[in-house]
Order: C-alpha cells, then sequence, then structure tokens
C-alpha cells in the first residue's frame, strides 16, 4: 500500500515537472519568437547607426559591433562578430570604401546594403596615393577613396533615405512609421544642412588645416579650402610636423588647424605660438562619448562659425 | 481375376505377333513367365498392365475390362491397383528412401498422401529393413537395398496385382531370396496376385504355375507380292 | 500442385552444380540489361535534378557543355575564366541574383569551390557541424571531402599547386575548416567551399605587409630530430591567414578584373530570364546556357548509348536463354527412363510434364528474383560510385 502511494507520488511529481518544465519552455520560447520576428540590422558606423535607430526605433534589433572603436573603419571583424552578422537580416554598409575589412569577410550579398550607392558616381578621391610594391613586381601606386560621406549632410541625407528604403523592404509593415520618422530626420538634417551653407558662404573663406584627410566631402558640400595633414590629436607635434605647418602657414596663411578630436594642449599652445587657432570638428565615425549625431553636427557648426569668422 | 482373351499384339518390326486365345490368372495366384529373351515376356507384362494395347481382344483386370476404359482411368487404375517392379529398380535418384517409397502418392491426385500413408511407408522400410536409411539417396544403397525400395514402392498402395519384370536379375542369391520371400508374404497376406517375368530356374518352384510365352507366339503372316 | 512442386524441387537440390550454374546464368541474362537501365535511369535522374535546379549559367563562351559539367559537378573547368566584373554587370541589370563560383583550385582531389554565402541557401545545404565561412581562409567541407582529407571543424587543408612548375600560377593557402555539411548525395558533398576572395588569394591576388605565416607541410619531411629537420625537394611553402595578419591583408589591382569560372544565375521569374538569355546570346565574350537542355543533351547520348548497350545485352540474353532451354531439353532425354517409369507407374496425365515445367519454372523464377535482388544492391550501392565516377 505504501510502496504504491510513493510510486503515485513519484509519478505525479514527475508529470508535474514535465508539465511545468513545458510551461517555461513555452514562455521562453515565446519570448525568442517575439525578439525573432523584430529584424535584426548591423551597421558599421556612427551615422547609419544613428540614422538607422531614428528611422527604425523599436521596431527592429539594432547592431552595431565596431561600435568600441574611435574610427570604425579600421575595424578587423573577428570571425564570431562575422558568423553573427551572417544571420542577420539586414547589414547597412556605409559604402565609398568605407568598409576596408569588407573584402576579407564572407557576407550574403543579399543583406547588403551600399547606402551611397546613389551618389556612386560623385565619390571623391582622398587625395592619398599609396606607393608600395609586391616582391618581384616593383612598385605601383592606387589613389584611395574618399569614404566620409555623411559630412556632407546632403549626401548623409541620401544615405537616409537608403536606409528606409531597405527598412520599408525588410519590414513593410511599419512603412508608415518609418515613413513618418523618416521625414523627421529628413527635415532635421537639411536645416542643418542649409545652417553649415550659410555659415561657410557668410564667413571668411580662409584656407584651413585638417589635421586629418576626412574631411573631403564635408571641404566639397561647404566651399572649404583646406590642406589635410596627417596627425593624431593625442600625438604631441615634433619638429617634422612644426615645420610642416610653418610651411603651410607660409603658403596659405592658416589661421586654423581643424582637429578631428581633442588635441593635446601643449599642441594647441605650439599652434598658438604660431598664430593658428585650434578648433574640433568631429567627423563622427565612431560612437561619440556624449550627445548624438545631430547634436555633434551642431558642435561641429559652431566650430566652423569660428573659423570664417561668423557670429553665432 | 486376370484375363486375357482372344488378345493378338504384333511387333511389327520383329516379325512376329503375340496370340493369346486365352489366359486365366486366378486372384492370389503366382504366375511365373518364362522365355528366352526378347520373346516378349516384358510385353506381356505391359499389356496386362495395361502400359501396351492389343491389337484384337481383351485384358480384363479384376472387374475392369481395360480396354473400355479411358487414358485417364487407365492410369488411375493402374497405380491404385497394381505394383510394378522393374529389373533395373528405377528408382529417382534424386529422392530418398521415403519419398521414392511415397513417390506414387505425389504422381497421381488419385492417391492422397496423408500422414497415415507415410506412417505406413515407413512401417514397409522397416518391415524390409531400410528403416534407419529412410533419408539415404539411392546411389547410397546397395543393389538389394534399392531393389527393396523398388518392392516398397510397388507394395504402398497395397495394390491387388503385383507385376514384376525380372525384379531379381541383378542380385546375388541372398538378397533374390529376400525379394522373393517379400514379395510372396505380401501375395499371401493380401491374396494378391503375381505376375513375375523371370529367368532364374531355381525361383520357378515357388510359384503356383508358369506361363511359356513361346506358347503364345506366332509368325507375322506377311502377304507376299 | 504441391506434389509437383515438390519433386520438381527435389530434382533441382539434388542436382545443385547444375542448378547453381544455371541460375547463375538466367539472373545475368536478366541482371544485365535491368542493371543498365536501372543505373543509365539514376544516373540520368541525378543529373538532371542538379541541372534543372540551376535555372541559368555564365561563363565564357566555348564548350557549354564543359561549363555545365564544371559548374554543376565541380569537374575541371577546362574553360577560360571570366572577370568578376561580369557578375556585376548581371547584377546591376535587377533581373537575377548572382552567385560566383570558382573552380580552379582543389585540395588534392577534392574541388575548391570559391562562391559566396548564397550558395548554401540556394544548394539547401544544411550543417551538420560548424557555421558558413566568415572570413578570408576560412573553408568549409562537404562530408565526403571531410571523409577524404580526413578534416574536422578546427582542423585545416591546404589547397593543392597546381603544379611544380607552375610559376604563375597558384599560391598554396593554408584553410581552417569552419564547418562540415550533412551528406546530400550530389557533388556538394565533394566540395572545399570557400569564400571566392579566399579562391582570390589562392590566384596570389593578395599581400600582406607584415609577415606572412609560412609553414611546412609535416608530411613533406623526410626526417625531423631535435636538432633539424630534413626536407623533401618536394617541400611545400604555404600562406595562411591568422587574425594577427588579416589587418594588413590588401587586394591589389582592380577586383573587377579577378577570375571567376562561371556565375550561377537565379532570374526572378520567367520573363527575366528570357531577357537576359536573349541579351547574352550577342554578347562576344561570355555566354548563357541553360543547363537543363545542355544535360539533356548529354543525357541523350547517354541514353543512345545505352540502348546500344542494351541491345547487345540482350541479345546475348536471348542466345543465354536458347543455351539454357538446350540444356533443359537435354537433360529431359537424358530422364527418359525416369519418365518413363513414372508414366508407367501411373503418373496422372501431365504430372510429368507439370514436373519438367515446373523445374524450368522455378529456375528462370528465382534467377529473375536474383536479378532483382542484384538491381537493388546495385541501387543501393552502385548509385553512388556512379555518382563519384562522374
Amino acid at each position: 500500500m505504501m510502496r504504491r502511494s510513493l510510486l503515485v507520488a513519484i509519478l505525479s511529481n514527475l508529470v508535474l515537472m514535465g508539465c511545468r518544465n513545458a510551461d517555461k519552455q513555452d514562455t521562453s520560447e515565446a519570448l525568442t519568437q517575439e525578439k525573432a520576428s523584430v529584424p535584426v540590422v548591423y551597421v558599421s558606423n556612427y551615422p547609419l547607426y544613428y540614422f538607422a535607430s531614428r528611422i527604425g526605433g523599436e521596431n527592429i534589433d539594432l547592431h552595431f559591433p565596431s561600435a568600441g572603436l574611435a574610427d570604425p573603419s579600421g575595424w578587423n571583424p573577428p570571425a564570431d562578430s562575422v558568423a553573427a552578422m551572417q544571420q542577420a537580416d539586414l547589414i547597412l554598409l556605409n559604402g565609398a570604401t568605407y568598409e576596408g575589412w569588407l573584402m576579407n569577410v564572407s557576407l550574403p550579398d543579399s543583406l547588403l546594403v551600399d547606402t551611397s550607392l546613389a551618389y556612386a558616381l560623385q565619390l571623391l578621391p582622398s587625395g592619398e596615393v599609396f606607393t608600395h610594391s609586391h616582391g618581384e613586381e616593383g612598385e605601383h601606386s592606387h589613389e584611395g577613396v574618399a569614404s566620409h560621406t555623411w559630412m556632407d549632410l546632403s549626401l548623409a541625407a541620401a544615405q537616409v533615405r537608403a536606409i528606409r528604403g531597405a527598412l520599408i523592404r525588410i519590414q513593410p509593415a511599419m512603412t508608415d512609421t518609418f515613413e513618418v520618422n523618416y521625414q523627421e530626420l529628413a527635415a532635421e538634417l537639411q536645416e542643418l544642412h542649409n545652417a553649415f551653407k550659410t555659415t561657410a558662404s557668410s564667413g571668411t573663406s580662409n584656407h584651413l588645416a585638417f589635421s586629418h584627410p576626412v574631411y573631403q566631402y564635408f571641404q566639397q558640400a561647404y566651399g572649404l579650402k583646406g590642406s589635410s595633414l596627417h596627425w593624431e590629436p593625442d600625438t604631441p607635434l615634433d619638429h617634422d610636423m612644426l615645420h610642416e605647418i610653418g610651411h603651410l602657414k607660409n603658403d596659405h596663411d592658416i589661421q586654423f588647424m581643424v582637429w578631428e578630436g581633442a588635441p593635446l594642449p601643449e599642441s594647441v599652445q605650439q599652434l598658438k605660438d604660431q598664430g593658428i587657432k585650434s578648433i574640433v570638428v568631429s567627423p563622427m565615425g565612431g560612437m561619440p562619448e556624449s550627445g548624438d549625431f545631430l547634436e555633434g553636427m551642431q558642435w561641429n557648426l559652431e566650430a566652423l562659425r569660428q573659423a570664417v569668422g561668423v557670429q553665432p | 481375376m486376370i484375363r486375357l482373351q482372344d488378345l493378338s499384339f504384333s511387333y511389327g518390326e520383329a516379325g512376329f505377333s503375340l496370340e493369346i486365345p486365352l489366359l486365366e490368372i486366378r486372384r492370389g495366384s503366382s504366375v511365373a513367365v518364362v522365355g528366352p529373351s526378347g520373346s516378349g515376356k516384358t510385353t506381356l507384362v505391359h499389356l496386362i498392365a495395361g502400359i501396351l494395347k492389343p491389337r484384337a481382344g481383351s485384358v480384363q483386370v479384376g472387374e475392369v475390362i481395360l480396354g473400355q476404359y479411358s487414358e485417364r482411368d487407365l492410369l488411375d487404375y493402374r497405380i491404385a491397383s497394381m505394383g510394378l517392379i522393374f529389373q533395373e529398380f528405377k528408382l529417382l535418384n534424386y529422392l530418398n528412401v521415403l519419398e521414392n517409397i511415397l513417390l506414387p502418392y505425389r504422381l497421381n491426385p488419385i492417391l492422397e498422401l496423408t500422414g497415415e500413408t507415410r506412417s505406413g511407408a515407413m512401417d514397409l522400410a522397416d518391415k524390409v529393413g531400410l528403416g534407419d536409411k529412410i533419408n539415404r539417396h539411392p546411389k547410397n544403397l546397395s543393389q538389394g537395398e534399392r531393389q527393396r525400395v523398388a518392392l516398397c514402392r510397388a507394395l504402398v498402395t497395397s495394390p491387388a496385382l503385383l507385376l514384376c519384370d525380372e525384379p531379381t536379375a541383378n542380385l546375388d542369391p541372398a538378397n533374390r531370396d529376400r525379394i522373393l520371400d517379400l514379395l510372396f508374404q505380401y501375395g499371401q497376406e493380401k491374396q494378391a496376385s503375381l505376375v513375375m517375368v523371370t529367368h532364374d530356374p531355381e525361383v520357378l518352384g515357388r510359384f503356383d504355375r508358369q506361363v511359356d510365352i513361346r506358347d503364345y507366339l506366332s509368325e507375322l503372316k506377311t502377304t507376299a507380292l | 500442385m504441391k506434389h509437383v512442386l515438390f519433386l520438381a524441387w527435389q530434382y533441382l537440390k539434388y542436382h545443385r552444380v547444375k542448378t547453381v550454374f544455371l541460375l547463375f546464368a538466367i539472373s545475368l541474362t536478366f541482371f544485365i540489361p535491368m542493371a543498365l537501365n536501372q543505373l543509365s535511369q539514376k544516373g540520368s535522374e541525378k543529373l538532371r535534378a542538379r541541372a534543372v535546379s540551376t535555372p541559368l549559367l555564365l561563363g565564357n563562351k566555348g564548350s557549354a557543355t564543359e561549363l555545365c559539367l564544371g559548374s554543376l559537378y565541380f569537374r575541371e573547368p577546362n574553360i577560360e575564366p571570366i572577370p568578376y566584373s561580369s557578375l556585376e554587370d548581371l547584377r546591376q541589370q535587377g533581373l537575377a541574383r548572382a552567385i560566383p563560383l570558382q573552380l580552379e583550385y582543389r585540395v588534392k582531389q577534392q574541388p575548391i569551390v570559391g562562391t559566396t554565402q548564397d550558395y548554401f541557401s540556394f544548394r539547401k545545404l544544411s550543417f551538420e557541424q560548424g557555421r558558413p565561412m566568415a572570413i578570408l581562409g576560412e573553408c568549409v567541407l562537404g562530408a565526403k571531402a571531410a571523409q577524404a582529407l580526413n578534416a574536422e571543424v578546427g582542423s585545416s587543408v591546404i589547397s593543392t599547386p597546381a603544379g611544380a612548375f607552375d610559376v604563375a600560377g597558384s599560391f598554396p593557402l593554408k584553410m581552417k575548416v569552419v564547418g562540415i555539411l550533412n551528406p546530400n548525395q550530389t557533388p556538394d558533398d565533394t566540395a572545399v567551399f570557400t569564400d571566392v576572395k579566399t579562391t582570390w588569394v589562392i590566384s596570389g591576388k593578395a599581400h600582406g605587409h607584415q609577415d606572412i605565416g609560412v609553414g611546412t607541410a609535416d608530411s613533406l619531411l623526410l626526417s625531423k630530430s631535435e636538432s633539424g629537420v630534413v626536407a623533401s625537394p618536394a617541400v611545400l611553402s604555404y600562406t595562411e591567414i591568422t587574425p594577427e595578419n588579416i589587418g594588413s591583408f590588401h587586394f591589389h589591382g582592380n577586383p573587377e578584373n579577378y577570375p571567376i569560372t562561371s556565375v550561377i544565375v537565379l532570374p526572378g521569374d520567367k520573363k527575366s530570364e528570357l531577357m537576359l538569355r536573349g541579351r547574352y546570346q550577342q554578347d562576344q565574350g561570355l555566354q548563357m546556357v541553360v543547363p537543363e537542355a545542355i544535360v539533356d543533351e548529354l543525357v541523350d547520348t547517354v541514353v543512345s548509348v545505352r540502348d546500344l548497350l542494351l541491345l547487345a545485352a540482350i541479345s546475348i540474353g536471348l542466345a543465354t536463354l536458347l543455351i539454357t532451354a538446350m540444356v533443359f531439353l537435354l537433360s529431359i532425354q537424358l530422364r527418359k527412363a525416369e519418365i518413363a517409369t513414372m508414366k508407367q507407374i501411373g503418373a496422372a496425365p501431365g504430372a510429368v510434364r507439370g514436373i519438367l515445367i515446373t523445374e524450368i519454372l522455378l529456375v528462370i523464377g528465382i534467377g529473375f528474383l536474383l536479378a532483382l535482388m542484384l538491381v537493388w544492391t546495385i541501387d543501393r550501392l552502385g548509385i553512388p560510385l556512379l555518382e563519384n565516377y562522374l
């Protein structure tokens, strides 16, 4: 009698446990299913991240694997990141050769969207000539392509249009929402673009020095003349660099050095001694420490105003 | 009772014929058919068996006049009522002893192979001293053993008539006597008739009577032109 | 009936050797044409299935058959490669998806298939272990390739150099195996899949500027001791892409000119397909073929060869059957005495005939069954062998 009731107890416990586990499984499956119904989108730089999150919002599962880098164009994707990207629904690329790592990875072509495709013919050269040799071949050189397209806010707007199209394609049910978000963002970009143009045209057209060749589209869009160097903001200026800037000062009467990040105070002082003021115009490639894309570009606008002598 | 009446059978090629006005064999009696080789002794046995048909006259075996039977009925009658033993034994080399004995049951649906017949066959085999060899094939038997198998095959259907064509010709005296003992024993037990063609003078004494085939041979009349 | 069967069977059993010979002859007579038919049918079915599932192929003008055989069955392509720009041009027309194939290289006997991720979903290939290739230098093995190369996820394979005097040819590349596919009884089982860009590394189109890992295959060392290593003259140096050097890897020249063997073209709809075929008909350098049509031609040839062979086999079969019939007749002649005995004992009319006919039917019947079993065996085992050969 005892044994039988014990058996019954054990059996019923097992059954109950089974039910509970099944329940648990059901709920966790439901959760996964929920998540799975939101498309997974990958981006390769901060501007794309910002644009995609403005348009897509909670309706997409956005990933920015190279967020930790100050300059995501130099990202070396590890294999497991690439494997994860292969499972995504959409991979937004800046294009214009920004993603140097693209040739090193295997991603399904059907997932890739080159957001600069619309203006592929209007890409600018980077002004850099790479010369090297491979074994017996002797020297040869390539001209690079400038990749910081979004610094021209009208090109950024074209990229935003491409993103909108791609998101609607993978999530047609949310077309209206995406459209509304897009209009809002496009208007803000337009406003900012106009402000830049006004600032640049109304100010003095000084020849600027750019610490790094990442401002080609910026220069072209807003009519800024300048020469590019290869300086890092956190590298102290050495003799050669001072010599370099000295020459530039002589040739073009440089008034302002445009840094891509906060320079060392010593560098600022050294330049000041040469009569060159320092401003920071962030190329916004990587995740900013504070603020968002528009705020960052707003600060860039302030810096530009300084450089061209326009009152805010 | 076997009766051959006004029987005429001719061997065209041999140039002579068999003429039997009347030949009666009483039921249960034993008859030895004698005569020189090639003189028609086998023919007589075949005529009684119905294997050969006479040109004229009738053959009656028991109640049945063979000439009035259809071919099919004749075969049925033969397999059920007559036991044939041949000189060369004529066993099927691919069947074992038991299956050779049971062969008639497999050749004609008029006979039914049952458990009873099977055990009857095994008893027969025992009786003739082959009880422990029923699974052997003929090639593994001696001459005497083979003839005993042939004998069992002839007896397995409990025929009323035994027709034997020189069954002991290839046997040594001991085996010969053994076979003859078995045959006569059966004849006595079942009141069966025994007609045997034989060359052997030493065995003639055992038969009720002898029939010399030469009494019935005649030259074929040829019409010369 | 059962008695007739019994006697017939006893006869056959007793004359074992003769019966076995006859069975063998008869089963062969049936088997050869049946097997021929089965093999060629299955073979052409498989050929066709592979071709039918591939709507269009783009490749260099030349033998359409070579293009198909190379691209569908990974035979060594005897056609000139086409530039990668052909694929981009095709894509831009917006009428079809395009999957490149670069088939120039091998790992020992296994073909290297340089392609993209889309190939796996196109051919509905699933993974038994691991994952698809993600970065340059990774590869995925088909089930049979993994067995042949004795490789597993985590191990490496090295591409085979084209030849000892291949000066401008391939640069052996050590590739890491990251996935193994489930078997699916197609040529995909034998392949080493990698990204098409990896095959361009093998072509020597990419270089790193730091120390590229150079290794030596152990199997080619004559002896190895603590003090040193004696290498055979055929020692192999290979390139290896590692997480340390991948950053410095870059391709030079224009990727648009890099070679691919062919492109699998997946048109959006029938209209797109017809448009594409029309457009490329005029092309001087490229051809767009319909693999189904090419393979149908091939199959027709196979079928006509098969028909000839069948004719031969059937003729020989008939001859064999005639000889078999003669054997039966002779045997009946020899059994005259036995037949006479049975009749004399009183066998029913037709009983003896029945026994003899049953013997013949048994032999033919069992022979036929044997042939069927052999054909079934061929089906299970022989078809895969044929596929390997093909």
